[in-house]
């Protein structure tokens, strides 16, 4: 195998959950070799909510290529090994809330006394010092805390939920804090302790609105998806696309169960949908009232309501196939929307030659920037009245065809399914896991030329405990028998 | 080599060339805060990226952009037009002197200028070059028009954010997903430079926006389509029990988790209700294990609800950031860039940096540095540079041009 480029690089991972897995990923992906350590008394939350830990999806997401290790922390042999990983390593990473790292005896005074050249980072909510440096918290209320909420969605409503956004700012900066520490240490023989927030960080991606505020005391705005310098400016709802779901009821049981959930409209007492035999000989007819139910409910929300009663449900995806399966039926069609950005003259003679140049577009309202702005509300109901005549991809399509910025609103679906430019560049990656089997992760946005970005899969709970103990601390087979038979080894 | 010693800064020893605009000034700023010798490199006259706005004190002025404030601290600014055969040239000694070059035109450009990697490879073997594009150097979209908003939702964030019944939506003003762009960037230069101190060459580094926005794309979007088939739709969830709550001056954040996690994380908020009188009997004896967002029934989530509006309706903002931090319950306020300002965490830390603009005659507040550190910190010490208001000190003070070749690039339009 072709040595990568962080081959012999070594990290003490104690972080959770993405900041940290997300700061570390990289450097795993690039070939450091990265010790992630776990407990089984103390999962993170992505291991505690799947069935079992090791059917954590979101965990196969942020931590590729690593080593997986359980230890009990708050054992003293289980810390002892702690820190012999942490001796051994290059980089020691951790994103506890303040204060938790010290009090597992794991804080950097303790590391810098079993390796004094340590590169150690602590990456928390609010930075280790200060009143709020204990306070927990996720990437949700950080990315409130640091602004991003306030300044998402439509004025004349709340914020929308934003999710863990500044969980993907934070590791910009902690991967080249960490791989910069590197080089100076390789410079000047010295380690450091490095202590970054996400709210700081997250403050970064908003410095000019910040800037405003200082300068000028204007504070800024959630503006929906409108801009001063560019109209049209959005999202625009493009054709709808039908969505099946394949329900499975084969027993007398089961139909009623089903009709329960359905709360038993008169139609599923009727003679003809009585048996299994009669439902098959009535199948059209009992599909169309079925969908009269199935076209209110996304897919999801089928398969949601058949989980508690134990129905098999699941996604139709190979639609041509519709007519062939006789137990799919139609539910609530996907709402798609591409986004387009008419920003300057050009784009707009673009724009309007790409809707073939109806009557309105000559219209003076929409004749400059200024008049577009001023008469929004009604360009945004024309050009919409325009997209949802195609398809989201039609509406790309046809957009960059003629010069103007436009981009489908992609799901996971179009992610991993439709968009061609992420799989040209091989960016969602195949990997197969021994639980979860085949499935995709990110590997790295920017591509080397010397230096290949091969991912491998996320490992399974403690599933390198032998190795990392045998093979890298020089751990004898009993002693590691009889760290497992005292529950050290969680 | 950079002047200045190279134990101050990580990046001490390096200096960098930054032609980008707007899509990638970011990456250029984080290399110059820790340390390395950042060149923005300009077109006469100015970038096109110093017309963006806010300006100071409103004035739209290229020298009064607040953008550009923002992601060219550190740097020092000259001026050149590498389109000319002489522009090219003297960019070409620079790149002698350089480790990293940054750039963020269109793919194809630089080589259609003779300024490929390929190119300046021969001049410095051990040369960094970084490209920052919309969606890379190849590829069925490479040429693909763009802006913030169709990277932002070709990157599949934005289709699960927003209300059921509008679009789905971006965060507003500046471009996220530029700066994405640029962090991704950085990333891949310290990499690269490291992958030099081991082997002692450099490298060509294709940075694309599309994949960047896309490695933010929460496991709700890729991942839930790839495990279970499923599409995350905005506005999902049961708004009975939201996570954005309505306070006395604005709106907070509060979650309520189910599951195992639910006692350890939801118990400090009604714990706190308790002290104020207004947990009901039915939140202070709930089973949170038994919480499901999808399962629990309405009735059941509205009476979660209830108690907790009173609660944060009976105060403001920065009472309910005060007292979750006295009752440890996870609640935040939705802070405005007001709030952040006054943020009493951030004094506490010393975040913010004063930079002197004499030319202004004044200072501004700037988010300070992005890490503290116990060697080498990461410092904002200088505020962007003016057009060309470097060009003296390297033409002249750095790479010798006479007093005559500096007037006569100036009088040709060169620099």
């Amino acid at each position: 195998m072709s040595k990568k480029l962080l081959d012999g690089v070594k990290i003490c991972d104690f972080s959770r959950v993405i900041v940290g897995p997300l700061t570390t990923k990289p450097l795993s992906d690039y070939g450091a070799t990265v010790v992630r350590i776990e407990g089984r008394t103390n999962l993170e939350i992505f291991r505690t909510q799947a069935a079992e830990p090791d059917l954590a999806t979101q965990f196969t997401q942020w931590n590729t290529g690593k080593l997986g290790v359980t230890l009990k922390l708050n054992d003293p042999r289980g810390r002892d090994i702690a820190l012999k990983i942490a001796a051994w390593a290059d980089i020691v990473v951790e994103n506890f809330a303040g204060g938790v790292i010290e009090k597992l005896g794991l804080g950097y005074e303790e590391i810098k006394k079993v390796n004094p050249n340590v590169i150690m980072l602590s990456s928390c909510m609010q930075g280790q010092t200060g009143p709020f440096s204990r306070h927990p918290g996720w990437g949700f209320q950080l990315s409130a805390l640091s602004g991003f909420s306030h300044i998402a969605g439509w004025l004349d409503r709340p914020p929308p939920e934003l999710g863990v956004y500044t969980d993907f700012i934070t590791p910009h900066y902690n991967v080249c804090l960490l791989i910069g520490a590197l080089l100076y240490r390789k410079r000047t023989g010295k380690g450091m302790y490095i202590d970054t927030a996400q709210f700081e960080t997250g403050l970064h991606f908003i410095s000019p609105l910040i800037l405003d505020y200082f300068v000028n005391n204007r504070v800024a705005e959630r503006m929906g998806n409108r801009t001063d310098t560019a109209s049209p400016h959005n999202a625009f709802r493009c054709r709808d696309e039908a969505r099946y779901c394949v329900i499975n009821i084969s027993t007398d049981e089961e139909w009623e169960k089903f009709c329960g959930v359905l709360e038993n409209p008169e139609w599923t007492k009727e003679q003809k949908f009585s048996t299994q035999a009669l439902r098959e000989e009535n199948r059209e007819e009992l599909r169309k009232l079925v969908e009269q139910w199935t076209a209110n409910l996304w897919v999801e929300e089928v398969i949601n309501r058949m989980q508690p009663i134990a129905i098999t449900a699941e996604r139709l995806l190979d639609f041509d196939d519709t007519q062939k399966v006789n137990n799919s039926y139609r539910c609530k069609d996907e709402d798609r929307w591409c986004a387009i950005a008419v920003t300057t003259d050009e784009d707009w003679r673009n724009f309007c030659k790409a809707i073939g140049g109806p009557e309105w577009t000559k219209d003076d309202r929409f004749s400059t920037l200024v008049s577009r702005k001023e008469n929004e509300d009604e360009l945004e109901r024309l050009v919409e009245e325009w997209t949802t005549q195609y398809f989201a991809f039609e509406v790309m399509t046809i957009m960059q065809e003629a010069g103007v910025p436009a981009g489908v609103v992609e799901t996971g679906e179009d992610q991993l399914e439709h968009d061609l430019q992420t799989r040209h560049r091989n960016f969602f990656q195949e990997l197969d896991h021994p639980r979860l089997g085949k499935h995709h992760a990110a590997a790295s946005p920017f591509q080397m030329s010397k230096a290949p970005c091969q991912l491998e899969r996320a490992p399974l709970l403690g599933e390198h405990n032998e190795y990392v103990l045998k093979e890298i601390l020089g751990f004898t087979d009993e002693e590691i028998v009889d760290l497992v038979v005292n529950g050290v080894l969680e | 080599m950079a002047e200045g010693d190279n134990v101050s800064g990580m990046l001490s020893p390096y200096r960098a060339l930054d032609l980008t605009d707007e899509k990638g000034l970011l990456c250029g700023k984080m290399l110059g805060d820790l340390g390395a010798d950042v060149i923005k490199i300009e077109k006469p006259g100015g970038d096109s990226s110093r017309n963006i706005g806010p300006y100071y004190h409103d004035e739209t002025d290229p020298e009064k952009s607040l953008y550009w404030f923002s992601y060219n601290t550190n740097k020092r600014g000259i001026t050149l037009d590498i389109e000319t055969p002489q522009g090219k040239e003297i960019f070409k000694e620079l790149v002698k002197t350089a480790d990293v070059v940054i750039e963020s035109f269109p793919p194809g450009y630089m080589k259609e200028q003779g300024l490929g990697y390929d190119e300046l490879e021969k001049i410095n073997k051990d040369i960094i070059v970084v490209s920052i594009t919309p969606y890379g150097q190849t590829g069925p979209y490479k040429d693909f028009k763009y802006s913030d908003i169709t990277l932002y939702a070709m990157g599949g964030y934005m289709s699960s954010v927003g209300d059921a019944d509008r679009p789905p939506v971006r965060i507003s003003h500046h471009f996220q997903t530029y700066l994405h762009g640029g962090g991704q960037a950085a990333q891949g230069v310290l990499l690269a430079l490291y992958q030099r101190e081991m082997t002692g060459e450099g490298q060509y580094i294709d940075v694309s926006i599309h994949d960047s926005t896309s490695r933010i794309t929460p496991e709700r979007v890729t991942a839930f389509w790839d495990f279970s088939k499923r599409i995350q739709h905005r506005g999902g969830g049961k708004a009975i029990l939201g996570r954005i709550w309505e306070c006395k001056d604005g709106y907070v954040y509060a979650m309520y988790w189910g599951g195992t996690a639910g006692k350890r994380w939801n118990g400090p908020i009604v714990k706190w209700m308790e002290s104020e009188g207004v947990a009901t009997d039915f939140i202070k004896e709930f089973n949170w294990e038994e919480l499901s967002l999808i399962h629990t029934p309405p009735e059941i989530l509205t009476k979660i609800a209830e108690p907790t509006r009173e609660l944060f309706m009976r105060h403001t903002k920065a009472e309910l950031l005060e007292a979750a931090l006295v009752h440890n319950a996870q609640v935040y306020p939705l802070n405005s860039t007001a709030e952040i300002a006054s943020n009493r965490q951030l004094a506490s830390r010393e975040y913010w940096v004063e930079l002197d603009h004499p030319e202004l005659g004044t200072t501004i507040t700037y988010p300070g540095p992005f890490a503290k550190t116990t060697e080498a910190p990461p410092r904002i010490t200088r505020r962007a540079p003016l057009i060309g208001e470097h060009n003296e000190e390297i033409y002249q003070g750095e790479m010798g041009y006479s007093e005559d070749k500096f007037r006569e690039l100036n009088q040709g339009g060169i620099i």
